[in-house]
């Protein structure tokens, strides 16, 4: 297919009239027939990609994502758009409506289904029954020991890949680095020909700024001032607890509607407030990583990083979720020499300790491991991966080295005072490129003050009325919900 | 979870906080539901499913330290104090746990909960001519379910529902009704967040889940007095029988009057198993008869076993809540 064909087809099934980069170029080695990976950043569309083979490659679409929200928010799209039958393969999934997909596979076309789900045995037999069209591997980083979110359950793709035989097998991510692709290329198409598609991660219409800090409250005073402007605003945060308690401040001292967003909610919740937010019903939302993996809002112009994340990667796919239309978006990371202590002590506390290890192998009751379950979690993984003891030690010493690593790396990154754009380029791209830094790139509070920023930068704001906060009774609801209820009075 | 919230669970006697736990996380055994029973917090079974272990203790742990609380280790009782109880009686008074709640009439509010959403959210759209959305229910049984229920009813019975949606709500009391009109939403009506209502009507997170429960279960009351065939009713399954499958089948045959030899001889289960089905259905079956002949004469056979005790337990307990 030309990439006329495919644009004519995009502009009549998806109402888009350009590609995000990569995706034709990904769409036409599939069609070809040839595996692909795909490095893209975040927001730009890696699900359009299986979206548009739908009618193009026959049998089931199996998506492999590492989230359960990522996969309900995948799911979600796909059954609004209407593209063919969707539904979710995880843990979470009762034993009854497990058997009912299972039974019924052959009627949907999207399978969304977790790693550790895939590799149980009885679902590998009955996939090995139905004909795959396309099997892909979402945040394919994962599969990596050099990446920052390395997942045992990963490693398995590569065999059940063999097993289960698709015609075509695409593996996406935002993030990865030369060595991240080795290790995608190595584990999950056995060094087998696979195109692949590596887009920059430079982003020019963000601005980059590191805002220093001495004290914790300074952040507050700072963002209090950042509010002002009715700018769709996301602010990241590092617990649950903290995104709760900020949105209760922020709805305390300003009037712009707020919430908070993080994994401890339930799904229903969680897809209020994404589509609140879209709608520009919602100005501002606090929100922990849990936030971004499949959320489309494209004219998000402020994003507050008010605790530093674990490591570029994190980094840099949390940036990417403004300024998605294309106009400036600033993101501003707050610096706070405690932020950096917090980090280091809560990655210490999750480390795995090798007596831990050994324990869970030899069957001895161990307390670390009845307090923590996600440690279980992970060593369980490693189990069902067929890792034995000494491989789980060494694999753990070395991601453990590998994250401590990382985190130093972003820290000098976040005190360096060069270009911030040229350093992200040159940790990320295959061959980075120079960057012409200028007043619309980047800037520390050091070399520039927030207001004379502010003041250069000129954000468009929602110009649209600014939602009540206000409830409604129920007598003013139903009107909105429901049409014609004078004739239904009278009926 | 906010610890202050399990406090109607608990009163001034002592009361067993695992079996408390295993009755609201939903493990259905004859000594947690026995303990049900004898609590009167039978209809709390299944009540927060997804409630940790390590999350229940931490609150009592808080409880304990507010003075609200007080354990008993050898016993693994715990009873309110004084003050616990006046702690209790002020959150009752704030009418947000829900008091008319009952699991096995209404069935799972989880669920129930999913059907108001998406039957709503299903009529507004195609009122306003939305096809493309992501359904508001998770469970893939609620989404077969609804959308089974929609190709069913045709333009009047849609009025029909909205009709009585509106009816229903409009005589629940003002908050409540406020509180669940607000919950819904559509393409059309992109309604507001939890957080917003939370703020709005001045509770917490968690109370707010609680409340709408509340709310939700004084709905399904009502709609119990719409007709049969109200299309509002049929979004809603009749709550399916409070027995566990196996006990369900057990309770069959002992109600279709076979030998108790001949219940245990064809069946694959042990003599004990069996016996906990008749202990099940003697705890949540509305009309169980103590009295019938052939029950009396199994328990004739060892009055002192864990059945025969049981049974007298059960009965008792049975006698004082009605
Ligand atoms: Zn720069």
């Amino acid at each position: 297919m030309t990439k006329q064909t495919l644009q004519a087809e995009l502009k009549t099934r998806f109402k888009f009239t350009e590609f995000r980069p990569g995706q034709a170029e990904l769409l036409q080695a599939i069609l070809d027939g040839q595996n692909a990976l795909g490095v893209l950043p975040t927001g730009s569309g890696k699900s359009l990609i299986y979206q548009f083979l739908a009618p193009h490659i026959e049998g089931l679409f199996i998506i492999v994502s590492p989230l359960i929200s990522l996969m309900s928010d995948q799911l979600e799209r796909i059954q609004a758009a209407h593209l063919g039958k969707a539904t979710v393969l995880n843990s979470r999934l009762n034993a009854q409506d497990r058997r009912y997909i299972l039974a019924h596979l052959a009627d949907y076309k999207f399978l969304f289904v977790a790693p550790e789900t895939l590799c149980q045995p009885q679902i590998i037999r009955r996939l090995e029954e139905v004909n795959i069209g396309l099997f892909v591997v979402d945040e394919a980083h994962c599969i990596s020991g050099w990446g920052p979110d390395f997942r045992p359950d990963y490693l398995r793709l590569g065999t059940v890949s063999q097993q289960i035989k698709p015609q075509v097998t695409l593996a996406l991510t935002a993030t990865a680095t030369d060595q991240v692709c080795t290790d995608i290329k190595h584990q999950l198409f056995s060094h087998q020909a696979v195109y692949i598609y590596r887009d920059s991660v430079d982003r020019p219409n963000l601005y980059l700024r590191t805002e220093f800090v001495q004290r914790d409250d300074d952040k507050w005073q700072i963002l209090q001032q950042l509010l002002v402007p009715r700018w769709p605003t996301l602010i990241y945060v590092a617990t649950r607890k903290q995104a709760e308690e900020l949105a209760l401040k922020i709805a305390g001292a300003t009037k712009r509607p707020v919430a908070f967003y993080h994994a401890g909610m339930d799904n229903l919740a969680r897809q209020q407030v994404q589509q609140l937010f879209m709608r520009d019903q919602l100005d501002v939302v606090v929100a922990t990583s849990a936030f971004g993996m499949g959320i489309n809002k494209d004219n998000v112009r402020l994003l507050i990083h008010y605790e530093m994340p674990a490591n570029f990667e994190n980094y840099l796919q949390e940036i990417g979720r403004a300024g998605r239309d294309g106009q400036q978006a600033l993101t501003l990371i707050f610096v706070h020499q405690n932020d950096f202590q917090r980090l280091l002590t809560r990655q210490q506390a999750n480390q795995i300790q090798p007596q831990t290890v050994s324990h869970f192998y030899h069957q001895i009751l161990d307390a670390t491991l009845q307090d923590s379950p996600s440690q279980l979690d992970v060593l369980q993984a490693y189990q069902r991966a067929d890792f034995t003891e000494d491989e789980v030690i060494a694999t753990l010493t070395k991601t453990q080295r590998v994250r401590a690593n990382q985190v130093q790396q972003f820290w000098r990154f976040l005190n360096s005072t060069t270009c911030l754009r040229q350093q992200v380029c040159d940790y990320f791209d295959h061959q980075s490129q120079t960057i012409q830094h200028d007043e619309h790139c980047c800037s520390t509070s050091q070399a520039l003050t927030l207001s004379e920023l502010l003041s250069k930068l000129t954000l468009p704001t929602l110009t649209t009325e600014s939602p009540t906060t206000q409830l409604l009774s129920a007598g003013q609801i139903w009107p909105q919900l429901f049409v014609d209820l004078t004739e239904t009075d009278e009926s | 979870m906010q610890a202050d919230l399990l406090l109607p669970l608990f009163s001034r006697k002592p009361r067993r906080y695992q079996a408390i736990y295993y009755i609201l996380t939903g493990k259905r055994t004859v000594s947690n539901l026995l303990a049900g029973l004898t609590y009167d917090l039978l209809p709390y079974f299944h009540f927060y499913p997804k409630l940790l272990q390590a999350d229940y203790q931490a609150a009592l742990q808080q409880l304990m330290s507010q003075q609200y609380l007080k354990v008993q280790s050898e016993t693994k009782t715990i009873r309110l104090t004084a003050l616990g109880q006046l702690a209790q009686v002020q959150l009752l008074q704030r009418q947000i746990w829900p008091q008319t709640y009952d699991y096995w009439r209404d069935g799972d509010w989880q669920l129930q909960w999913e059907r108001l959403l998406l039957s709503v959210q299903v009529i507004s759209n195609y009122q306003h001519q939305q096809r493309h959305y992501a359904p508001l229910a998770t469970q893939p049984l609620v989404q077969a379910e609804i959308r089974q229920w929609f190709y069913r009813s045709g333009r009047r019975q849609q009025h029909q529902f909205v009709k009585d949606l509106i009816a229903t709500v409009t005589g629940l009391p003002k908050d409540l009704a406020d509180l669940l009109a607000n919950s819904l939403r559509s393409n059309a009506y992109a309604g507001t967040s939890d957080f917003q209502l939370g703020l709005d009507l001045n509770l917490t997170a968690d109370e707010l889940s609680l409340k709408r429960i509340a709310a939700l279960s004084q709905f399904m009351h009502d709609i119990t007095f719409l007709p049969q065939q109200s299309p509002l009713r049929q979004v809603f399954p009749a709550a399916p029988s409070p027995l566990s499958r196996g006990a369900e089948h057990t309770y069959a045959l002992w109600q279709a009057d076979q030998p108790w030899s001949t219940i245990v001889q064809n069946s694959y289960q042990k003599e004990g198993t069996l016996l906990e089905h008749l202990l099940e259905a003697a705890i949540l079956v509305p009309d169980f008869n103590f009295e019938s002949l052939p029950l009396q004469q199994l328990i004739a056979v060892n009055p002192e076993s864990y059945f025969a005790q049981r049974l007298s337990e059960i009965q008792a307990q049975r006698r004082k809540n009605d």
